[in-house]
């Protein structure tokens, strides 16, 4: 890959896959960390991207994999020193609202955000990516159960466990 | 299943967040380190094609040739002695331009700017005179686009201003230094100037020729607009990039405070040079006496005309005139016309001028010949200004 064709790929897949990076870390750190290592091993492993003609559904692939890869030094980092959780940092953002007078339906907004990504960040993992493949990166569950190596039927599964998880934290923020 | 939560983890989930610019280049100069060790193989057309097209649909698309080049952090790291200018090359105030040019067989890149407030947080107290937050830094890179190795020499890198002709912007008159290294085959300069931001709303342009003075050759300015243009034809090396400076900070007053300086030094130089040049020859009376002599209507009786040298100009509102300059492909030279406020060059109500002699020694005892330059005042307005050559020695001519 020339530098300029990884520069088209970042303008193009960065947004989105920093975002789910983020979520799937819950830390700023470590999510630019997984970002910085994605790119990078996408770069070394031309091979792949050049078979693979949904280019986002690879980058997800990698993201998932180099994560699950990283996640046991980032548990042994945590237990060291404790990562501030990206849920904390919208609580702080809430509080810097109210400072600046934000009008009452923004503040309402801000918290039903926070309570939501609270409660998915809450999700054990095998839960927590298909709902965040299915909702945030709109992947089919054909492709999740490609992206995560497990059956279809097992993914409808657990989506359907995670929804009614959330169904109940969330019941506040839906109609009955 | 409630329809409500779906709505609701999409509406959430879907928010998106951009890395920070700075993130994606880190990404993007640590990929160029380790490209060497890259399966650096021609990515699917199919894909890259789609990108690009699906890239230009929504947005423009960065011009780039970066990153096969040092970043100007990098460039800055090599040029100066502490890590300032690189820092502020690597802060969200630097400006990335990435805009490349083609001319004369070079690949000339501007990399990026970087402005006197971008400076100021990266200075230590102890260095501030030495690395000034009141100058702009520009990173270029060149090379060759045959691919051969390029020769390790500074090319002349100034800027231009909207409005301003060249003789009062110029590489002199904004104070311009430059370094420069070449690494892998590739020229990288690194260009000090006087802080350009405060011409924000006239317009700014670096300009890049071969050498100083080459600039009034290679680029013209529009008399209404002020604007800089390339002249088509030019046969050297030319390049020029309009600075992507933020409008808001120009600074009006500050601008004019400084062309005000820079005018009254040229118009000092000016006076300075037309008195001052016949200081170094010998028998200055005796010349001077046989000048006096000299008229419009005798002056091929004593002198020949060099056709080469002959300009015609109006002079602007401004009362200063430009004679410009003229490549002559034959001889492979560029012949300079003077340029200067109308007052120093031949007083109200003259007809004919002498605006500054010069001598060279004969290298046969043939003696020294007598250059004078001249100018002409035209029925319509316009000026001629030529060199003459005598036609005798100066010897025979003023004893």
């Amino acid at each position: 890959m020339t530098i300029q064709e990884l520069e088209m790929f970042i303008n193009e897949y960065g947004k989105g896959i920093y975002s789910f990076c983020k979520k799937l870390c819950k830390n700023s750190d470590l999510t630019e960390e997984l970002y910085q290592d994605l790119w990078l091993k996408a770069c070394r492993n031309i091979d792949e991207l050049e078979t693979n003609q949904n280019v986002k559904s690879y980058l997800l692939s990698l993201a998932i994999g180099i994560w699950r890869n990283k996640k046991r030094k980032f548990a042994w980092r945590n237990r060291i020193a404790p990562q501030k959780e990206l849920i904390h940092e919208t609580d702080i953002d809430q509080e810097n609202a109210v400072g600046e007078g934000d009008i009452l339906s923004d503040i309402i907004e801000d918290e039903r955000k926070a309570a939501v990504l609270e409660a998915v960040n809450s999700l054990k993992d095998h839960y927590r990516l298909p709902v965040l493949l299915y909702y945030m990166e709109e992947q089919s569950i054909k492709d999740i159960a490609k992206l995560l190596n497990v059956p279809e039927g097992t993914i409808k599964r657990r989506l359907w466990t995670a929804r009614e998880k959330l169904k109940k934290k969330l019941e506040a923020y839906i109609d009955e | 299943m409630s329809k409500n939560i779906d709505e609701l983890l999409y509406e959430v989930l879907k928010e998106e967040e951009a890395p920070s610019l700075r993130l994606n280049r880190q990404i993007l100069r640590k990929a160029c380190l380790e490209g060497n060790n890259m399966n650096m193989r021609k990515v699917n057309r199919v894909a890259a094609a789609a990108i690009a097209l699906s890239i230009a649909m929504v947005g423009t698309v960065t011009t780039y040739a970066t990153y096969r080049y040092l970043h100007p952090s990098q460039i800055a790291s090599q040029v100066s002695d502490n890590n300032a200018l690189a820092k502020a090359f690597e802060s969200e105030d630097a400006i990335e331009v990435n805009e490349t040019q083609r001319s004369n067989g070079y690949e000339i890149t501007l990399l990026g700017i970087v402005t006197g407030k971008g400076l100021e947080p990266y200075i230590p107290k102890e260095k501030i005179e030495k690395i000034q937050p009141k100058y702009t830094y520009a990173a270029f890179s060149i090379r060759k686009i045959d691919g051969s190795a390029i020769e390790n020499r500074n090319f002349c890198i100034a800027p231009l201003i909207g409005g301003v002709p060249f003789i009062e912007g110029n590489a002199a008159t904004l104070d311009v230094f430059s370094t420069c290294f070449v690494q892998d085959g590739i020229l990288y300069e690194l260009v000090q100037c006087d802080n350009l931001q405060i011409f924000a709303d006239r317009g700014v342009w670096m300009s890049v020729v071969d050498f100083f003075g080459e600039e009034r050759a290679a680029f013209q300015m529009d008399a209404a607009t002020g604007a800089y243009s390339k002249v088509e034809n030019y046969d050297g090396t030319s390049a020029l990039f309009r600075l992507p400076l933020n409008v808001s900070k120009a600074d009006k007053s500050a601008t004019e405070a400084y062309l005000d300086t820079i005018r009254k030094k040229v118009k000092d130089e000016a006076k300075e040079g037309r008195n001052g040049n016949t200081e170094f020859i010998n028998e200055k009376d005796k010349i001077d006496d046989f000048l006096k002599t000299i008229t419009a209507e005798n002056i091929d009786q004593y002198f020949t005309r060099d056709e080469n040298t002959v300009f015609t100009a109006k002079p602007d509102a401004n009362n200063w005139i430009d004679f410009g300059s003229r490549y002559v492909k034959e001889e492979d030279t560029t012949y300079y016309g003077i340029s200067g406020y109308l007052e120093y060059l031949i007083p109200d109500g003259e007809d004919f001028a002498i605006t500054s002699i010069s001598t060279s020694e004969g290298g046969d005892n043939s003696g020294t010949t007598l250059y004078i330059d001249v100018i002409f005042r035209n029925n319509d307005g316009s000026f001629t200004e030529a060199i003459y050559t005598s036609k005798k020695s100066l010897e025979e001519l003023v004893k």
